[in-house]
């Protein structure tokens, strides 16, 4: 756990988005598909990813119906909308150059870390 | 408790609209719970699954899928406020607006439930409301009444009013262009012979087309036409409301009763509507003039032709006065005895210098609420302060800024509507006080009432109040981070609110310091002009006025008799000590002036104009105990046969002869009998003859013997104050049954009361209007200072409440009582002395606005402001001390331990 990042304010919807870039899921499958996109690094506290859920979907950037999971368990699943996947561009790009910024400025002191 | 709690879903219950809305939203919100459980549910059963699948046993799989999942009633609620919250983007304007009346209600009611759960807040907030609205209603129904609604005539708007003209010139103004109609009339006081005994009531003795003009329809009957004006017409009479319920019982039973107006029988032909009042005398009856002479003051209401202004009007009107002024110009008249007739609209007329007086009680009133207000807005900051936790947890609930904000409002202006209402209770009191509290109405009086106009105001005033004083929480309420209020638990605050609370408390301090920099300064004036030491003496007096009608009393011998009469008669009750009589009484504004003829020996700048001329019976002079500086007294034995002889004032003599004695002069001059002249046998000390100016008149006293007046004053000198006034009046009533005992005092424009006063209230009522002023800002200077002080107060002590812990632990680290006490006030005094100095700054240019009302003493009085600042940092610290002891109280473990 000590190595996984708090996750920071707002990344939570865009990784979520992330999540549903391929096609429909429900919550428990978005949880474990960002914590394995992340490489096990972004730990979501499963509990927060619902209120994020119905905000994005008040947001009108996903959308949900009822179905059946894979053992064959009503769940609920979402999917992203295109103003949905609009945002997920805008704001993956944002995070891009936000990251490559900070590595930039961080670069003299990448790697002492792990030294 | 529970059982009587008022529940808003009961009361929506009853109301089949809002039942279905209800019903519709609980359905729908059951159902995103439903979804919400089930769906989190799922969640947690595929968690556990996998963990028991990795090979965990059932126990750990349960508490690991805990720990992973995070506070699943957090997650919950959060869901449900999100999902059930009634502002998805996608709303349309009408499923908003269909909402809003629940949201309103829902708002009210949590609103209401919030303020119960805070009694004494609540209670507070009400009262000091109550206090500030109550006086506002107060006040605005009087300027409502009085200088906003337009008078009661058909299109006031179009009447104006004309005085100081000649009479010649009135009549002359009959083919004026501008003027569509033009009525003149006299006023006229005289003896009202009765069923009830005789009285003296004011008639306003109207010319032809008075009524048409005014267009007002008399409640019963008719009001006086054009057939009324014909010579040999039955004399009519139209009464007021008021006289015709005194004297006759019903109006609409005095039709065609038969009244004496002073020499004449009239008929009743009409009663006017309860507080008609035509033009700007307040009187009880309107009559035809019977002759030129009841005109002669020059008087005249008019209607402006269609398409005239105001301005045209004058211009011709001022214009045909002078050209009458020319073809009739008596050959002794010089420039200056012509002027100008006053031309205004009819409104100016009517509201004279009241306009000015309710101004300065607006003001007043206006300030004591805006001090009121910033004592609710500084509860309200303290209550808001510990309510921070309540706010994160409906913030996190999902309520929005917008939401907090508007349950603030609605708290706020729930408090000021029932301030309001608890202000409106006492309005109508407080209304009749100002009315009343002059001793005589004032104009318009009969127009100020009640009304829903009224009642729109106050409740226009509540909201703007409530909204006011919420507006520093509203403006603190701190953005996104609402949740750092969960922790903060009420103990700390912020640097915002408290910089707003002392900004409030020294703007408090600001206003009230005007105030009493405005009570000062009336209070200097009345005390100025109240006349306790008025250079006679007045104590031990009654006072009654006389008018003798010249029916029974023809001539002078008569009138000698008659007071002979009275004076013997009154004499003789057990307890008075001297009769005597003078013609116009000092202090009643009656003037007779005795103009001297322009001697050689003195400058101009010294000759007095004229002097106040008294007809007094021997002995008025030492019952008055004005002495004799010089020479002699009057005495009983100046009468027709022997020299006219005179007594001067100092300030008579001084002026007439500054470089020799006065006494053994001779003055000559007219008064309105004509040419004549005295012999100066006495100079007598100097009196005030006027309220409102304390300084002594030119006076000129003569032998009531050598110049009997049919119109005189009585002067009863008594052993003990505030008695015999009903056996005096039964003196005078068995002398002649007939005759008016009419009230020296003055009243509005120079109308009289009935019945014999002591002379204590003559001096009063010259001094009503700056007494009246004084009382009035005194009273709400007062409020003012109370709410202040407890404004103070309450800062202060929430200040203390705030540090009790740094004041602990000043106190566990050594330091002493009087270091805590000095701690506390001088937080507190720093506020009352920027206030101070505020207001000082602010009031010495606001009490210019006072100066028409102010006599003795400048706007900017040293006196007056040194004594305000003794007062002010007194009060405060009064207030701080409180609060002050309280802090050296606090025992530092205890405070230690607190939260």
């Amino acid at each position: 756990m000590s190595e996984s990042l708090n996750l920071m304010r707002g990344s939570l919807d865009v990784l979520i988005l992330g999540a549903l870039a391929d096609g429909p899921l429900h919550g428990y499958a978005i949880a474990k598909r960002v914590e394995h996109s992340s490489g096990d690094v972004l730990r979501v506290e499963e509990g927060s990813l619902y209120p994020a859920l119905y905000r994005m979907a008040k947001r009108g950037l996903v959308e949900s119906e009822w179905g059946r999971s894979e053992n064959n368990r009503r769940a609920r699943f979402y999917q992203l909308t295109d103003r949905g996947r609009q945002h997920l561009e805008n704001e993956a790009a944002a995070w891009g150059r936000f990251s490559e910024a900070m590595s930039r400025a961080l670069r003299p002191w990448l790697g002492r870390g792990r030294a | 408790m529970s059982a009587t709690r008022w529940d808003w879903r009961r009361l929506v219950a009853r109301l089949p609209f809002l039942r279905g809305l209800v019903e519709q939203r609980e359905a729908s919100r059951r159902r995103i719970t439903d979804e919400i459980d089930a769906e989190i549910a799922f969640h947690l059963h595929m968690r556990r699954s996998e963990y028991e699948t990795s090979g965990m046993s059932p126990e750990d799989a349960a508490g690991a899928t805990r720990r992973r999942f995070g506070s699943r009633a957090r997650a919950r609620a959060e869901g449900i406020a999100i999902r059930a919250s009634h502002r998805p983007p996608e709303q349309s304007l009408l499923r908003r607006l269909r909402s809003l009346p629940l949201e309103f209600g829902h708002t009210v009611a949590q609103a209401l439930r919030s303020l119960r759960a805070a009694p004494m807040f609540s209670c507070a907030v009400i009262l000091t409301l109550a206090l500030g609205i109550g006086a506002n209603t107060a006040a605005f129904t009087v300027v409502s009444g009085v200088l906003l609604r337009p008078l009661p005539y058909e299109k006031p708007e179009r009447l104006i009013y004309i005085s100081r003209a000649r009479p010649e010139a009135l009549r002359a103004l009959a083919g004026a262009g501008s003027l569509a109609a033009l009525a003149s009339h006299g006023i006229k006081g005289v003896a009202l012979i009765a069923p009830s005994g005789p009285s003296r009531v004011r008639t306003l003795p109207v010319g032809d087309g008075f009524f048409e003009l005014f267009g007002v329809a008399p409640a019963v009957g008719r009001g006086l036409d054009s057939g009324d004006f014909v010579p040999g017409a039955e004399a009519a009479v139209v009464l007021t409301d008021h006289l015709a319920r005194r004297e006759l019982g019903r109006p609409e039973d005095a039709i065609g009763t038969s009244l004496q107006f002073g020499e004449h029988i009239y008929v009743v032909v009409g009663v006017m509507p309860p507080g008609t009042n035509l033009a700007r005398y307040q009187v009880d009856a309107w009559l035809p003039a019977s002759n030129q002479d009841e005109l002669r003051f020059g008087l005249a209401a008019a209607r402006l032709a269609a398409g005239a202004t105001l301005e045209q009007a004058r211009g011709e009107i001022e214009a045909i006065a002078q050209q009458v002024h020319e073809e009739d110009a008596r050959p002794d008249a010089g420039p200056s005895d012509f002027r100008l007739p006053l031309v205004a609209t009819m409104h100016e007329s009517v509201i004279g210098g009241a306009g000015d007086g309710l101004l300065v009680l607006a003001t007043t009133a206006v300030l004591v609420l805006l001090i009121a207000c910033a004592n609710v807005a500084n509860l309200l900051l303290t209550r808001a302060n510990s309510r921070m936790p309540e706010f994160a947890v409906r913030s996190a609930l999902g309520a929005g800024r917008g939401r907090l904000v508007a349950q603030l409002m609605a708290e706020s202006a729930l408090l000021a509507t029932v301030g309001a209402l608890l202000g409106s209770l006492v309005a109508p009191w407080a209304t009749h006080s100002l009315l009343h509290a002059r001793g005589y109405p004032l104009p318009k009086s009969g127009q100020v009432q009640f009304d829903t106009w009224i009642l729109a105001f106050t409740l226009a005033v509540a909201l703007a109040c409530g909204l006011l004083a919420a507006l520093p929480v509203v403006l603190n309420l701190p953005g996104t981070g609402l949740a750092n209020g969960l922790r903060g638990g009420g103990s700390v605050e912020s640097r915002g609110p408290r910089r707003i609370r002392e900004l409030l408390v020294i703007g408090e301090v600001a206003v009230a310091v005007v105030l009493l920099a405005g009570t000062g300064l009336l209070l200097r004036t009345f005390v100025n002009v109240m006349p306790t030491e008025p250079g006679f003496a007045w104590q031990d007096k009654l006072a009654l006025r006389i008018e003798l009608p010249e029916s029974r009393y023809p001539d002078g011998e008569s009138w000698l008799q008659l007071v002979d009469q009275l004076r013997e008669d009154l004499g003789r009750l057990p307890g008075v000590r001297a009769v005597s009589a003078t013609t116009e009484l000092p202090m009643t504004g009656l003037v007779s002036p005795f103009f001297p003829e322009t001697s050689t020996n003195v400058g101009p700048e010294s000759w007095p104009r004229y002097l106040l001329h008294r007809a007094v019976t021997a002995g008025y002079l030492e019952s008055m105990r004005m002495p004799i500086q010089r020479g002699r007294t009057l005495a009983s034995g100046d009468n027709r046969n022997t020299e006219r002889v005179a007594v001067l004032n100092e300030t008579a003599a001084s002026r007439l002869w500054p470089d020799g004695d006065a006494v053994g002069k001779i003055v000559r001059g007219r008064t309105d009998l004509g040419e004549t002249e005295y012999r100066i046998v006495g100079v007598a000390a100097d009196g005030w003859s006027f309220g409102g100016t304390a300084k002594p008149n030119p006076e000129i006293f003569v032998p009531y013997l050598q110049e009997p007046r049919a119109e005189f004053e009585m002067l009863i000198e008594i052993d003990r104050p505030g008695q015999l006034i009903r056996p005096a009046t039964e003196v005078v009533r068995q002398i002649d049954p007939s005759l008016p005992i009419i009230s020296p005092g003055r009243r509005s424009r120079g109308g009289r009361a009935n019945g014999i006063q002591p002379m204590g209230e003559v001096l009063a009522a010259a001094i009503s209007t700056p007494r009246y002023q004084f009382a009035v800002v005194a009273v709400f200077a007062t409020l003012a200072l109370m709410l202040t002080t407890v404004g103070i107060y309450a800062v202060l002590a929430h200040a203390v409440v705030r540090r009790t812990r740094e004041i602990g632990i000043r106190m566990a680290i050594g330091a002493r009582t009087s270091s805590v006490l000095g701690l506390v006030v001088r937080q507190g005094m720093r506020l009352v002395a920027f206030g101070l100095f505020l207001g000082t700054v602010v009031a010495l240019w606001a009490t210019r606005l006072l100066e028409s009302f102010l006599y003795g003493v400048s706007p900017s009085d040293p006196a007056t402001y040194i004594g305000l600042c003794f007062f002010v940092v007194g009060l405060g610290g009064l207030a701080c001390w409180i609060p002050a002891r309280r802090a050296t109280r606090i025992n530092p473990t205890t405070a230690l331990r607190a939260p």
